[in-house]
């Protein structure tokens, strides 16, 4: 292959111009994306201490005038054996978990009747999802602790049509994180189903249907297998970020609600412990990489299939 | 090739590997000046690929490149005396018709008022005087054609490639725009070469075809000696539609070669055949065109023929097909003109006989 | 209407409702004359009056834009960069690595990159001694890091869809390889160069976690005022904010949206 980008041209300037479009990016993210992770890596193997910066040097110098090497797995192994760790990661996982598969049932029914619905009406339906997707994620968040607060918008209207006679408990709790976590992310989940469906081929359906299969049956043999790639990737668009989620526990979940952002953020600010939460940090990598490579995978078949 | 006259284009031993993919495998190629060429071959043949080499836009693994005498092999494609016509077109949809045309021109640094007058007339050359400030998107498959034509052709290239210039035609102006490429070839000079899958665009257009199989030339020749005188199963089955029986060598010397072929009716000489033979299983082909087709016993003593029953038949208006079962089990297609308006005409079941001339027939290596 | 059209015209309702409302309650509350968030005292635009005389929320606006735009005006030309080499260039030695680090700041959750990018500036401060103090400079190279990943993605799929041969053309009619980056491929894809402009300038403005990581004293973006107000509780002033932000968005988008809208249906035409 020939290309604008290979050197067909051994001249200099050629050469130089070239080389500088794929320096520039590589080097700024070599230096700003991949040299601070492994600086995190290095800080989440060193001892705590009281000094400016908070942590023991990874080269220390010995009193013979040597240097060695100093690393520890004390801050992991103390991730595993302080319970309050493994039970903030099982929670951020069940937590993102069930905010998915909530928002997959409400951003399906949508996403479909966008896809089905006629040309102008379907523009203005997908303007009107996208328009919250541009919108501040901290506003969209915060307008729902006025509507979720004890002597909020939902309470007052809860009460005034009698089906209560208490206000409910309900800013501050996780079923307020979940409402938070499903309508912040729910763009993410249609965009991606409506985009999946709207490819769909109705001459599928029909075809489905000259041959006998009734309503539901066409859409559960024809239309959902088919729409399985726009699945995974809503799927999974919202449950990789939702798990490391700062801003919606804090703002909308209790004291109690135990998710690994925060905790991350706490551990750093408040207890000033750089090492601890660079572990917590290395550890919810992990447990990303998982979904990560698999949504990976599934997007590189759909291109493979396509091509 | 003669070797006083020396060839416009040399390809030397130039092959293209795609990792472990050989594209194009040590091909050897003189195209002379002035000369419409076509490379045929099915799709993933390496013939686009060693378009592409001469356009520069690849670099051969290995072999050389000369065009007009100078080596071109690691030339870039912005400092070759050639231009290229793409599949499909790749007009700059961002561009005007004329900006399009005018690219190459400015490129080079040529003074504005030669480039307005250059493109003008190269407008009408193709016909779209009246097209200049249209974007591509603003014309039809045909009109984007010749834009494109105009495009490749404005910096008077010493050779200019097409890649499968008409495939994205519909059929009536496939033909047109063939007599026109034709016509603007005559006028200009410039030496054609085409890439082109289809064997009918190959033979309407071409002084001479290359075919291609598997990144090498199976054959290289005139239209007419190709199809009349494939030079193996592969080129006689791929031009045109022949039939093909497997036949048995009872005697052979210089003048005269005597085989045996159950499906034409048992023992064939071939005076002069031309060839050395190595093998005693052959191949013997017949074009369907050559076979006459009649309910009538030829009298004709030097004809050859069998006897067989009409199987199927195709109607196409301006000739038949017939596909026969001979007294020996094989199927013989067979193409007829259909001359005469009202006819005694064949049909299903009828009992005929196929006779063809001796000289029709085209004996294969196996 | 059908079994079938009515539940899926139920969902649709519900679905819009559950979107819209709580962004149609916070501008109706912004105009409430009460200080009591959720108890209507009238019509009154006093929060906006407010919100203008409120130097510190003027000044983290100003800071927010300042740093917006310098961030989506670097991310669009080395996002582009980026996308050129992932579309373009098939093989180069360390191609796994780029396509890696392009992809990985997509995914990774934002209190990993915020804490990282700190960690990098301690360490830098600790061993050149730059930057000597956190604040807009190093939230804007922040900034700029994830968002050029954005960027990339968007020009690298807009760039698959341009076929190549366009370019080889421009090449073989004379054009050197960077004429016809500014000649044929910029002017292409320059749409998506907006875009990617529009997408890193709001990704910017609103980015709170890794900007509270990176940020030092003195240096306070909108987004950080807003949170650190509402985390004490709902107050109406945001209300106000919220509004002219959230308008903001929908003219643009809706502008957006009016100006593809019309691109389509000239095309659709010729």
């Amino acid at each position: 292959m020939s290309g604008l980008l290979i050197n067909v041209d051994n001249s200099f300037r050629e050469r130089l111009w070239k080389n500088l479009i794929i320096a520039i990016p590589y080097f700024w993210l070599l230096l700003f994306f991949l040299a601070p992770f492994l600086i995190v890596l290095k800080i989440s193997l060193a001892d705590p201490i009281i000094a400016q910066p908070p942590f023991t040097p990874l080269f220390q110098d010995n009193d013979d005038g040597s240097m060695s090497i100093y690393t520890t797995f004390d801050n992991y192994l103390f991730l595993f054996q302080d319970s309050l760790y493994l039970v903030t990661y099982l929670s951020s996982v069940k937590l993102a978990f069930i905010s998915t598969v909530l928002a997959l049932f409400i951003g399906y029914p949508i996403a479909y009747g966008i896809a089905r619905s006629p040309q102008p009406t379907r523009n203005i339906l997908l303007l009107l999802v996208v328009i919250p997707f541009w919108i501040s994620f901290l506003l969209r968040v915060y307008a729902w602790m006025g509507i979720l607060k004890t002597k909020g918008l939902l309470n007052g209207f809860l009460l005034w049509i009698g089906i209560i006679d208490q206000p409910l408990e309900l800013l501050y709790t996780d079923t307020a994180v979940y409402i938070g976590m499903i309508y912040s992310y729910l763009p993410f989940m249609i965009l991606p189903l409506y985009a999946n469906l709207e490819k769909l081929d109705i001459r599928l359906l029909e075809a489905a249907s000259d041959l006998g299969a009734r309503r539901w049956e066409v859409f559960k043999d024809v239309t959902l297998p088919l729409s399985m790639p726009g699945i995974i990737a809503g799927c999974c668009l919202m449950f990789i970020p939702a798990i490391g989620e700062y801003v919606i526990p804090t703002l909308l979940g209790g004291a109690d609600t135990l998710m690994i952002g925060r905790v991350l953020f706490d551990e750093f600010f408040l207890n000033r412990d750089w090492p601890v939460a660079s572990a917590v940090a290395i550890v919810l990598v992990l447990l990303l990489v998982l979904p990560i490579v698999y949504f990976q995978k599934r997007q590189n078949q759909e291109l493979w299939s396509e091509s | 090739m003669s070797e006083n006259e020396k060839a416009f284009i040399q390809i030397r031993e130039i092959s293209k590997h795609f990792g472990d993919v050989i594209a194009v495998n040590k091909v050897d190629l003189d195209i002379k000046k002035g000369e419409l060429f076509s490379i045929l071959g099915a799709s993933g043949s390496g013939k686009t690929t060693l378009l592409r080499m001469m356009a520069g836009l690849e670099i051969p693994t290995e072999g050389k490149i000369f065009i007009d005498g100078v080596d071109m092999t690691n030339v870039p494609p912005y400092k070759r005396p050639v231009n290229i016509m793409f599949q499909n077109y790749a007009l700059f949809p961002h561009m005007t018709v004329f900006d399009n045309i005018a690219y190459g021109l400015k490129k080079d640094g040529i003074a504005k008022d030669v480039i307005d007058e250059k493109v003008n007339k190269m407008l009408a050359l193709v016909k779209l005087s009246d097209y200049g400030k249209r974007r591509p998107n603003q014309l039809s498959g045909g009109q984007s054609q010749r834009v494109a034509l105009a495009r490749s052709l404005i910096k008077e290239p010493k050779v200019l490639l097409l890649d499968e210039p008409l495939a994205a035609l519909d059929k009536k102006l496939r033909q047109s725009t063939q007599f026109e490429l034709i016509d603007i070839q005559e006028e200009l000079g410039v030496t054609f070469v085409i890439v082109t899958h289809d064997q009918e665009e190959a033979m309407t257009l071409s002084d001479r075809i290359a075919v291609m199989e598997e990144g090498e030339f199976v054959q290289i020749g005139t239209p007419n000696s190709i199809y009349e005188h494939p030079n193996s199963k592969f080129v006689a089955d791929f031009i045109g539609n022949i039939n093909m029986f497997d036949a048995k060598v009872t005697s052979s010397n210089e003048q005269e070669l005597a085989l045996a072929c159950k499906a034409l009716g048992g023992e064939i000489i071939i005076q002069n055949p031309g060839q050395t033979i190595h093998s005693t299983e052959l191949s013997v082909a017949l074009r369907p065109e050559k076979v006459i087709i009649d309910k009538q016993q030829p009298s004709d003593e030097d004809h050859y023929y069998v006897k067989g029953v009409v199987e199927d038949f195709g109607y196409f208006g301006n000739l038949s097909i017939f596909r026969v079962r001979t007294s020996s089990g094989d199927i013989v297609q067979v193409s007829k003109q259909n001359r005469v308006r009202i006819e005694d005409t064949i049909t299903w079941e009828d009992e005929v006989y196929l006779s063809w001339e001796q000289e029709s027939l085209i004996v294969l290596d196996n | 209407m059908n079994q079938r059209s009515t539940f899926i015209f139920t969902m649709l309702c519900f679905g819009f409702a559950f979107l819209y409302i709580p962004i149609v309650l916070v501008i109706i509350y912004s105009f409430n004359d009460s200080k009591l968030v959720t108890v209507w005292g009238g019509w009154s635009i006093r929060w906006y009056m407010e919100l203008f005389s409120n130097e510190n929320i003027l000044n983290a606006a100003l800071l927010s834009f300042r740093i917006a735009a310098i961030t989506a005006t670097a991310a669009t030309i080395f996002g582009t960069m980026a996308g050129l080499i992932l579309a373009r260039l098939r093989e180069f030695r360390g191609r796994m690595l780029f396509t890696g680090m392009i992809a990985s700041p997509l995914v990774m959750p934002e209190v990993i990159t915020g804490l990282s990018l700190l960690l990098l500036f301690v360490s830098l401060q600790n061993f050149i001694g730059w930057p000597s103090q956190r604040g807009m400079n190093t939230i804007t190279i922040a900034h700029i890091t994830f968002s050029m990943a954005y960027v990339a993605v968007i020009i690298q799929s807009r760039l698959t869809e341009v076929n190549e041969s366009l370019e080889e053309a421009a090449m073989d009619l004379g054009a050197k390889p960077a004429r016809v980056i500014w000649d044929i491929t910029l002017p292409i894809i320059l749409p998506a160069m907006i875009s990617g402009w529009l997408l890193a300038f709001t990704l910017s403005l609103d980015d709170l976690v890794i900007s509270s990581f990176v940020s030092g004293p003195g240096a306070t973006t909108l987004p950080m005022l807003i949170f650190s107000k509402v985390r004490l509780g709902v107050s109406p002033d945001i209300n106000a904010l919220a509004t002219i932000l959230i308008l903001m968005v929908t003219v643009g988008v809706c502008i957006a949206a009016w100006i593809i809208n019309r691109q389509k249906e000239s095309k659709a035409i010729s």
